[in-house]
């Protein structure tokens, strides 16, 4: 199975979608660099939420991704993996992985189908919560539960995702569904990128300026 | 910090009057907005001080607050919620399901049913008992038994809308579209001007695939918008499926139909987003998208 590495971008987004939507399941898609080989180490640039509301439903996905395809090659990316993260702590029942992750891999083979194990997701980052699987069984079906991904600049990252966590950063956090309620919303979260960046890249200066007020409403 | 990138005002801004705050959640408590942090914070922030200001609402605050603070694990608060609700309430059934809940949230399952089971010995009919033991099952994962119990449940009240919903997101999860369709078709017959329900309905079909489910998913998709022209779900939805039907149409009158029709949805769906100050995307120049998920 070839590994999957997130840049810091792609897994804030991804754990601030998750942590937006505690009560629920959320899914959305991976996008890696547009030469990106099948073998080898498969790098996921950026990710973008997509839903939390009936993530198994078909037309509205469909929607999503065809603006995504056009926005990916816009920007030299392409659609690279898949990403849920269930509501449940405990799933006693196993049920089928969503159509759009094999349809993703139907267009590039090369795909991911990561998941997010919620023992292993804090408030604290501490470890990576992410699997990721990037091979089909011999019944077409994802084989889980996959290799624990990579991520770039790893303490740094997760100190990051810690602080936009605590400020309560996902509030910001747009995905499909927030778009289709409200089209003037930007799913490609173009704002949060550079709050993301400005935690990456001033982890001390965060805790100084705002942490206060998050922490004081969190311990009380 | 969050305010000034996005222009939005955070819910719970400390300018906020209680007044303001009470309204706010008199809101969330009518649409059922499950906002739990928010209202923990808003609570602690700005109500808690004044809340001998709050007269009749007072308890239903309270309930809100403790149910929130609940959600959020934050035993502090829903236990001061219940102690000053059981104080002025002792032999509520009411106040005895926030008990149940409160063992529920600190995962002690054994205690959880002892109450919730006493409730429905007291009341048999109790309603929000019987459904809080059908979530609990929900909320160890064990989806195929909340479903088989949902059912039980739904043959005794079968115009609880809240159920037949929550049914169809337990079939959805398993992909049992059929299952799930007609879960909606009960809550299209009981409220058939509720444009959401046409929508979810019409999602299901399209999701279904087929000829007929495309058509019955283009019908809905259109009183949807008919019912609520700002729905850009339904927009979207009348798109696709007229775009999916005029792709396998043999006769060439109806094909013209369906092009005309995904012309129009395409219209007022870039109407939508000039209003909204935004650029339609290029998923309304591509007529015909190549990344189906349904069999044709």
């Amino acid at each position: 199975m070839t590994e999957v590495k997130f840049s810091p971008l792609a897994y804030c987004k991804v754990i601030l979608h998750a942590v937006k939507y505690p009560h629920a399941s959320v899914n959305g898609v991976l996008l890696a660099p547009e030469n990106a080989k099948r073998d080898g180490t498969l790098i996921i640039e950026d990710a973008v939420p997509l839903f939390h509301m009936a993530l198994t439903l078909a037309p509205m996905a469909e929607v999503a991704l065809q603006q995504i395809d056009s926005y990916a090659s816009k920007n030299k990316l392409i659609i690279a993996g898949y990403y849920e993260a269930s509501e449940f702590f405990d799933e006693s029942d196993v049920r089928k992985a969503n159509r759009m992750s094999y349809k993703i891999h139907e267009n590039f083979p090369g795909s991911c189908f990561v998941t997010l194990r919620n023992e292993l997701l804090s408030l604290e980052q501490r470890q990576v919560p992410l699997y990721a699987s990037t091979k089909l069984d011999d019944s077409g079906c994802w084989s889980l539960p996959g290799k624990k991904v990579k991520l770039e600049k790893e303490s740094v990252t997760l100190h990051a995702a810690s602080i936009l966590i605590n400020l309560q950063t996902y509030d910001e956090l747009v995905d499909f569904d927030n778009h289709l309620d409200c089209p003037s919303k930007d799913w490609t979260n173009a704002d949060l990128e550079l709050t993301i960046q400005e935690a990456l890249n001033n982890p001390d200066d965060e805790d100084e300026e705002d942490s206060d007020e998050g922490v004081e409403l969190a311990n009380n | 910090m969050r305010n000034d990138k996005t222009g939005n005002m955070a819910p719970y801004d400390v300018n906020l009057t209680w007044q303001e705050v009470r309204d706010i959640f008199r809101t969330w408590r009518e649409e059922k907005e499950r906002r739990s942090r928010e209202v923990v914070d808003m609570w602690l922030l700005t109500l808690k001080p004044m809340a001998h200001k709050l007269g009749d609402e007072r308890f239903l605050v309270l309930e809100q607050v403790c149910l929130a603070a609940l959600d959020c694990h934050n035993l502090e608060v829903a236990d001061a919620c219940m102690i000053t609700i059981g104080r002025a309430f002792p032999k509520s059934l009411r106040a005895h399901r926030l008990l149940a809940m409160r063992c529920e949230a600190v995962g002690d399952k054994e205690n959880a049913i002892f109450h919730l089971e006493y409730i429905l010995n007291e009341d048999k009919t109790n309603v929000a008992a019987r459904k809080r033991l059908i979530a609990m099952h929900k909320s160890v994962g064990n989806t195929t038994k909340a479903i088989s119990e949902l059912n039980e449940y739904l043959k005794s009240f079968m115009s609880d809308q809240e159920a037949w919903q929550e049914l169809c997101d337990l079939y959805l999860l398993h992909h049992e579209f059929s299952r799930a369709a007609f879960c909606m078709e009960e809550l299209l017959l009981s409220s058939p001007h509720n444009h959401l329900y046409h929508e979810r309905f019409a999602e299901i079909k399209y999701t279904q695939g087929g000829a007929d489910n495309m058509e019955l998913a283009k019908a809905h998709f259109c009183q949807a918008a008919k019912l609520n022209p700002n729905n850009l779900r339904a927009l979207f939805g009348v798109l696709q499926s007229a775009n999916n039907l005029a792709q396998s149409a043999k006769v060439p009158s109806k094909k013209k139909e369906y092009v005309k029709l995904s012309a129009w949805a395409s219209k007022h769906i870039q109407d939508l987003y000039q209003v909204a100050g935004e650029n339609p995307v290029s998923a309304i120049e591509s007529m015909f998208g190549q990344m189906q998920l349904t069999s044709p």
